[in-house]
């Protein structure tokens, strides 16, 4: 019998009120895709999903002695989704938010942006969007079922110039390398990797 | 006004023997770092930061080009530029590169600035940077020159900028679960930078900012045909902190220093535009 195989399979993500969708789908709107402003290369991009991804992990698994996690993700949860959706629609992740009745809710620029990367994947060949996609989906089912699917690259960091630091990465931001993180959060620099897609991540000091 | 600013630049380079003397080499033109340093006094830079550059003794910008592993065949080059008496790091992109899935090429002209950042001096400054000299006087002359030069959209970019400008609107007011009103009023737009791909936009009846970027020239139409632009919407009475301390691990706010800054960009430098359709439009 002959079987007929398809040259690739098209795109698509878990849905967005899925867990591994919703979790996808703020790793992918966190970083750059080629044309938009930080974008330096797809392993770039991909380490920046991953690392965000370790971050909201690290303030549920890995919160450093003399911190409680209360004070990292402003909840006390052992579930992603409300390290995601602390603090509302403003909140710590911009625009990822619970409604009234609790269920998982995206302010309306992400779907469409996310909605315009998987319709640019899905044209011709599949691509660096299309591997994009995939990975942020991959990275999230990895992690819904017991893993990581990349080592967490900020883990041994013991010093930040002159400051000893926890390791780990607790927080990423984008825009505002000019201010001070807050708190007790000091930016990784770019010596030891804290520039990566287009954010900057930040762990924390000593106590 | 931007022919002035440069016929300026061009006589002080000429009349300055430290300036004509830039080695050979360079990553970049002393005028693009003299443009860099001009968006970083418009954007970034205090009272104190200026007083500092331009004293005495200070009268050096370091540049290096730097290399992180791109993609096969992408071509772009990064620089950066360093004021270490000020603490202020920029990173630069000359974009050069396809995005095969759109048939499209990034290419850019230019280096442009893609993040700011606060930094220590470096400790191998004088090893791996390279010195571009000026003088105090002359880079006082040109900041002071050029801080009101504005320069905007042309009326195609205007439009595209309104019904982006309009989409995040609707966006919001979907979000938001309220009804659009009939007339959204105007937007003050701050002035195009030679050096950024941005714009910032002040809506005035929403009391929000919203900052469009991309990778590719802002003015370049494939940015809006091919919608290869980031809008990112800020409410000003709610995501404005005046230290990030306050809220510290979120990615959802904005200093309210960066705030006075975009306003004063916005407001007091930039243009206001209408909102409504182009058929029922009563002009800028």
């Amino acid at each position: 019998m002959l079987l007929v195989v398809p040259a690739y399979s098209a795109v698509s993500l878990y849905p967005a009120n899925s867990k591994e969708g919703y979790v996808a789908r703020l790793l992918l709107n966190e970083v750059p895709f080629p044309g938009e402003r930080g974008w330096i290369s797809e392993a770039d991009t991909k380490a920046a999903m991953a690392s965000i991804l370790w971050v909201l992990h690290a303030r549920i698994e890995y919160v450093p002695r003399g911190y409680s996690q209360t004070e990292l993700a402003t909840i006390k949860t052992n579930d992603i989704l409300d390290v995601i959706t602390a603090g509302g629609i403003r909140g710590q992740c911009d625009g990822f938010y619970r409604d009234s009745d609790g269920n998982l809710k995206m302010v309306t620029r992400i779907p469409q942006r996310i909605d315009r990367l998987l319709k640019i994947a899905n044209t011709g060949s599949p691509g660096r969007f299309a591997r994009l996609m995939e990975y942020g989906q991959r990275l999230t089912i990895a992690y819904f079922r017991g893993g990581m699917a990349a080592a967490d690259r900020f883990v041994s960091l013991e010093r930040v110039g002159k400051v000893v630091v926890t390791g780990r990465a607790y927080s990423w931001m984008a825009n505002q390398d000019f201010y001070h993180p807050g708190g007790d959060y000091i930016k990784i620099p770019d010596a030891d990797g804290g520039a990566l897609g287009g954010n900057r991540f930040s762990t924390l000091r000593e106590r | 006004m931007r022919k002035l600013v440069f016929t300026l630049l061009s006589v002080v380079f000429s009349t300055c023997p430290l300036l004509a003397q830039q080695p050979s080499g360079h990553v970049m033109k002393i005028e693009t770092a003299y443009e860099v340093i001009g968006h970083l006094y418009r954007w970034y830079l205090d009272e104190v930061d200026v007083r500092e550059a331009t004293k005495a003794g200070n009268e050096t910008i370091w540049v290096r080009e730097v290399h992180p592993e791109l993609d096969p065949g992408d071509n772009s080059r990064f620089a950066e530029l360093l004021l270490p008496v000020v603490g202020v790091a920029v990173t630069l992109k000359k974009a050069d590169y396809r995005i095969e899935e759109m048939d499209l090429t990034v290419k850019s002209d230019r280096f442009k600035i893609v993040r700011v950042s606060r930094v220590d001096r470096p400790a191998d400054l004088e090893r791996e940077w390279t010195p571009l000299k000026f003088e105090g006087p002359a880079l006082r002359a040109y900041l002071f020159a050029q801080r009101g030069d504005v320069s905007f959209p042309d009326d195609a970019l205007v439009e595209r900028l309104r019904s982006a400008v309009r989409t995040q609107i609707e966006q919001h007011f979907e979000d938001s679960g309220k009804q659009i009103p009939e007339d959204v009023g105007t937007t003050h737009c701050a002035p195009l930078s030679s050096v950024a791909n941005e714009i910032w936009v002040f809506w005035e009846a929403g009391r929000m900012l919203i900052q469009f970027t991309s990778d590719l020239n802002i003015a370049d139409p494939k940015v809006w045909d091919q919608e290869k632009l980031q809008a990112r919407i800020y409410d000003i009475d709610q995501q404005v902190v005046v230290s990030l301390q306050e809220v510290a691990g979120s990615n959802a706010y904005l200093t309210r220093d960066q705030v006075g800054r975009a306003l004063y960009n916005c407001v007091v430098l930039g243009r206001v535009y209408g909102l409504a359709r182009p058929s029922t439009e009563d002009g800028e």
